[in-house]
């Protein structure tokens, strides 16, 4: 099993919005950033990938089991953080750790207390007092505390103050690894999969624009900044998206296939998105 | 299973205390009005909600996605609230009986039998009304759900008036009786059938 994560041609259809034709592959050992606008269908994909919805076709694979037929077995490895705490919030982290101690075979208390120091989480205030911070904090040390193998976050960094997200990200690293773990991530906060990202897939009105490896984006795509009769010149074959200002122009670019002496600035994750989903190539 | 009721009654915890001053309240009340009926009526009215609470909780935070994302079914999600319908009914007949029991003792009311014999049928009917509201809350949500929970109540109410304004007599006490022993072997089936109706509801459910 090389691949922990594998969606294939994924389709599912509601009144108005379509997921077309899904294709993620993800490799152990790797983080996987998925962004996209909001309800550009990460949270569809995500819950497809955990059986919560019914797909109408295709195949989705994780640790290489198909995930409708071996549910509850592909469950026991994965660790979950929605966007919010799920916890009824008269609840307090001991209580958390009896329910999880009885769902999971390979529920870990003294990592999941471990974890609770570590993020400084008293264990018996109730959920309802916590910060929102405090709440990701919990939702993640549950997450990880029985040996997980793959990690599904929705959207669980955002709203978050960036000494918070660090915090997180830093888990992240570290759980990471474990050559047997991976991590799929859906964010639209760009910059902290910049941090620590291997690939980043991004989806648009329910497509896959791209799913490629972090380095490679960054090196294939460059902010070309030019006037506006230079741009004219250029072939539009390697533009993915220009934005035009009294200035001049700004376009995303095929670094290598441009030829002539231009300023071609680095193109950050942020870029790529706005350019790909934004920008029209006139 | 048991993960999920143990995350019930914590949820729960909070009302348990209300729960605990009204049983004293009503327990007061019922020897000062030698009226055990009251005291019965409220326990068993809060045992039959507390599934549906625990549901609006859930529903609040969303538990529901959050639970299927781990090492649990939709069908154990579902049994887990019959379960937790049937370990708090049974706890709050052993709560009722013995106060009963305690109750007529001290003001004579009826004998200890009879009194037992209405908890008995305040549990078969907690038990039967469950089982008609949990899958209409399955299906509909709690926040709809709620407005149909009235029409569950008032329409046997309303059949058995319009019953005995048309004349049909009300059968005896002996016949009522008769019925109440036998009304267990109707409440099983029906339990049962319930549980497969909310086990088809939330099967097609998507979160």
């Amino acid at each position: 099993m090389e691949n922990v994560l594998e969606l294939k041609n994924v389709t599912k259809a509601y009144d108005g919005f379509m997921l077309h034709d899904i294709n993620i592959i993800l490799p152990k050992g790797c983080i996987m950033g998925f962004i996209g606008e909001n309800g550009a269908g990460k949270s569809t994909t995500i819950k497809l990938i955990l059986n919560l919805i019914h797909r109408d076709s295709g195949e989705i694979k994780v640790f290489g089991k198909e995930n409708i037929a071996n549910n509850l077995e592909i469950k026991e490895d994965i660790g979950v953080v929605f966007d919010e705490s799920n916890f009824p919030d008269t609840m307090n982290a001991s209580d958390v750790n009896v329910v999880m101690k009885n769902i999971y075979k390979k529920w870990d208390a003294p990592a999941f207390f471990s974890y609770l120091t570590r993020f400084s989480l008293p264990l018996k205030k109730s959920i309802k007092e916590y910060s929102r911070g405090m709440k990701m904090k919990l939702s993640i040390a549950a997450a990880l505390s029985h040996h997980a193998k793959l990690l599904i976050l929705d959207e669980a960094t955002s709203g978050l103050d960036p000494v918070v997200r660090d915090e997180i990200l830093d888990v992240f690293l570290e759980f990471i690894q474990d050559e047997e773990h991976a991590v799929f991530i859906s964010s639209h906060i760009t910059s902290d999969l910049e941090k620590a990202a291997d690939y980043i897939t991004l989806i648009h009105n329910g497509q896959i624009l791209f799913s490629e490896s972090k380095d490679e984006l960054l090196d294939e795509y460059g902010v070309l900044k030019c006037s506006a009769a230079d741009y004219e010149s250029i072939d539009k074959e390697i533009v993915f998206g220009c934005r035009k200002n009294t200035f001049g122009v700004e376009a995303l670019i095929k670094r290598k296939a441009l030829r002539g002496d231009y300023i071609v600035d680095s193109a950050s994750i942020e870029d790529i998105m706005l350019f790909r989903i934004k920008g029209e190539v006139k | 299973m048991k993960g999920l009721i143990i995350k019930d009654l914590f949820a729960l915890r909070k009302q348990g205390k209300m729960i605990l001053m009204i049983a004293v309240f009503y327990t007061i009340f019922s020897v000062f009005t030698k009226n055990i009926s009251m005291l019965g009526a409220m326990i068993a009215l809060l045992c039959t909600m507390m599934p549906i609470t625990t549901m609006s909780f859930d529903e609040y935070c969303k538990w529901d996605r959050y639970a299927l994302a781990m090492p649990v079914s939709g069908k154990t999600i579902v049994l887990s609230k019959y379960v937790l319908g049937l370990l708090l009914t049974l706890a709050g007949l052993v709560v009722i009986s013995a106060a009963s029991i305690g109750i007529v003792i001290i003001t004579g009311e009826m004998p200890v039998s009879d009194a037992l014999f209405t908890c008995f049928c305040i549990g078969v009917i907690s038990l039967a009304l469950q089982s008609v509201l949990l899958p209409i809350l399955f299906k509909f949500g709690v926040e709809k759900g709620r407005f149909l929970l009235l029409p569950v109540f008032l329409i046997p109410a309303a059949v058995i008036f319009l019953l005995s304004k048309l004349g049909f007599t009300l059968p005896d006490a002996q016949t009522l009786k008769m019925l109440a022993y036998l009304s267990p072997a109707a409440v099983v089936p029906l339990i049962i059938l319930s549980v497969f109706i909310s086990i088809g509801i939330y099967s097609k459910k998507e979160f």
